[in-house]
């Protein structure tokens, strides 16, 4: 009986072990001194960072992506937060609907609707890369947004927000004042998620940008494919540091607020 | 009295013209030129013509694309599952402090973009990769195993891009069941073994229907994978897709293409969203 148990924790520690090492290798090789991506590496160095970080060729891919996540997120959490609350506290005909549209982008191929964006943003001559990519993100954040929001919405108590209409607050007031700070840990994550969602898009971004616009990741992506170098590894360590860290503050916030 | 617009609609409105404008015209658009000829410039074909239907089916090389697709997919889902459960089981069965770690540790992966992880298989797998150093270094090969641009690399690229979606399901489901069935079948006589075959494997049915369906249809369509780790070598529905819309430039065959695999996707998603509901209508009777 003992024994089962344990086989099963030695099966899974591989398989953690198979999670966790391809993040783990990208890390360690990110301080290889040398000009080739080599491993394990031959030394210690932190030239990559330097590099990435001094050497500018990072500098406007990384801005580009991180003003679209932004924005991005700025439109889709209040977009996807109304669209959440008119379905969850809200009966109507054709809700259902509604919801399975607002969801549907869940479903649909990414690759399939960067297509279909590209045939229809060069048919109606829309050459902004930024704008393009934008709509697109949009579109692609917001069903994470109306998800979360919507299950949050759901545990929220009503009775709540109906005492303060009694009292004489108008719908909108109850709405920020009441609603929203009840779900304000659901806020939060669907804001991570959307950045984080929006900051790594590459599918997408390789249909709608073209010359004079590169996001970070279709950088990582072409360097991959055609100039293998060790700085790669030093600038994918910095996103999965920050992506990590920024999770971490966000479990440690909701864990905290659970507390009380 | 006129009728007032339900504040509903109104709530509902910007998103609205946001989806119908940026997503059904795009995908609307898709379908419809997909019964398109090609032109030079893509735009002024003949209307509704199955042409590129005809190609697609009459193709053997195109029919093999699908079927390894198909194939990859169906490889991908099991090993999922496999490993899946292992992670799920283990993680819901843990002391309640030790869970959160773990199911941090397998969710951890989903936060870093699917290029980085690639980016790391890529160094692990190569000729001179970890993978192969080690295993020559042990003598278990002579010599150095290619796995990058083969299909058994985007194999397990593609296994470590989507056990986190099996595990976060296969969990939920483990983590709801009713304990005591299981002490149940140990006091009445039932091995461990038996316990595992008879109570808790049927009892996460539907997790594992929804789990193995949800990696399957995301697996379909998957690009960066294939076309990282797989290469020109092992070309798949999506990376198929994207050459012909990139470098090929032939948008109608294309959008044949993306019709098709967006009706597999389809069809699996529907199996999925039965069996997710049968799961959850299944956990409320306990």
């Amino acid at each position: 009986m003992f024994k089962s148990f344990s086989w099963l924790r030695v099966v899974n520690a591989f398989i953690y072990i198979f999670i966790l090492a391809p993040l783990v290798v990208v890390v360690v090789a990110s301080f290889h001194p040398g000009e080739f991506l080599v491993f394990p590496p031959e030394g210690f160095s932190w030239r990559w960072y330097e590099y990435v970080l001094t050497s500018g060729r990072y500098a406007e891919p990384f801005r580009n992506s991180i003003t679209l996540a932004l924005l991005t997120t700025c439109i889709s959490l209040p977009l996807g937060t109304i669209i959440a609350y008119a379905i969850a506290r809200y009966q109507f005909r054709l809700k259902g609907a509604v919801q399975s549209l607002f969801l549907s982008p869940l479903v649909v191929p990414t690759l399939l609707f960067g297509i279909g964006l590209l045939m229809i943003f060069s048919a109606m001559g829309v050459k902004m890369f930024f704008l393009r990519l934008l709509l697109a993100h949009i579109v692609l954040t917001v069903p994470y947004v109306v998800r979360t929001m919507l299950a949050s919405f759901e545990g929220v108590n009503r009775t709540i927000e109906e005492a303060s209409i009694i009292l004489g607050a108008s719908p909108i007031k109850t709405f920020f004042l009441v609603t929203l700070p009840q779900v304000k840990s659901a806020l939060l994550a669907s804001a991570f998620i959307s950045v984080v969602m929006s900051f790594d898009e590459l599918v997408v971004a390789l249909f709608l940008t073209g010359p004079g616009m590169n996001t970070l990741p279709m950088m990582i992506y072409s360097d991959i494919q055609f100039n293998l170098s060790p700085s790669i590894a030093a600038i994918s360590s910095l996103i999965i540091m920050a992506t990590v860290a920024l999770g971490l503050l966000l479990v440690a916030f909701t864990q905290r607020k659970k507390r009380y | 009295m006129s009728k007032r617009i339900p504040p509903y609609w109104i709530l509902l409105a910007p998103g609205l013209l946001v989806f119908i404008l940026v997503f059904i015209v795009p995908v609307g658009r898709l379908a419809l030129l997909s019964f398109q000829e090609n032109t030079t410039n893509g735009e002024s074909g003949r209307a509704f013509v199955l042409d590129n239907y005809a190609k697609f089916f009459g193709d053997p090389y195109y029919l093999e694309i699908l079927g390894r697709t198909l194939v990859i997919s169906i490889i991908v889902s099991l090993i999922c599952l496999v490993m899946g459960y292992c992670l799920a089981y283990g993680a819901s069965r843990a002391r309640e402090g030790r869970k959160l770690i773990l199911l941090i540790m397998v969710a951890l992966p989903l936060l870093t973009s699917a290029t980085v992880r690639n980016f790391g298989w890529i160094i692990i797998l190569g000729r001179k990769g970890l993978l192969n150093q080690m295993l020559l270094g042990i003598g278990i090969i002579q010599e150095p195993l290619s796995l990058l641009y083969t299909p058994t690399g985007v194999v397990i690229a593609l296994v470590h891009v989507l056990l986190p979606y099996m595990v976060l399901i296969l969990y939920s489901v483990l983590e709801g069941q009713d304990r005591n069935l299981e002490s149940a079948a140990a006091n009445l006589g039932a091995s461990k073994s038996k316990v595992f075959a008879l109570v808790t494997l049927p009892l996460s049915l539907p997790g594992i229907i929804a789990g193995t369906l949800l990696v399957f249809s995301i697996t379909l369509s998957f690009f960066v994978t294939p076309s990282l780790i797989g290469g020109p070598k092992v070309q798949l529905m999506a990376t198929e897709i994207y050459s012909q819309t990139i470098n090929l430039l032939n948008w109608p065959y294309a959008s044949a293409l993306s019709v098709i695999l967006l009706i597999t996707v389809l069809i699996v998603t529907s199996l999925y969203n039965r069996a997710l509901s049968r799961s959850q209508g299944g956990r409320s009777y306990v």
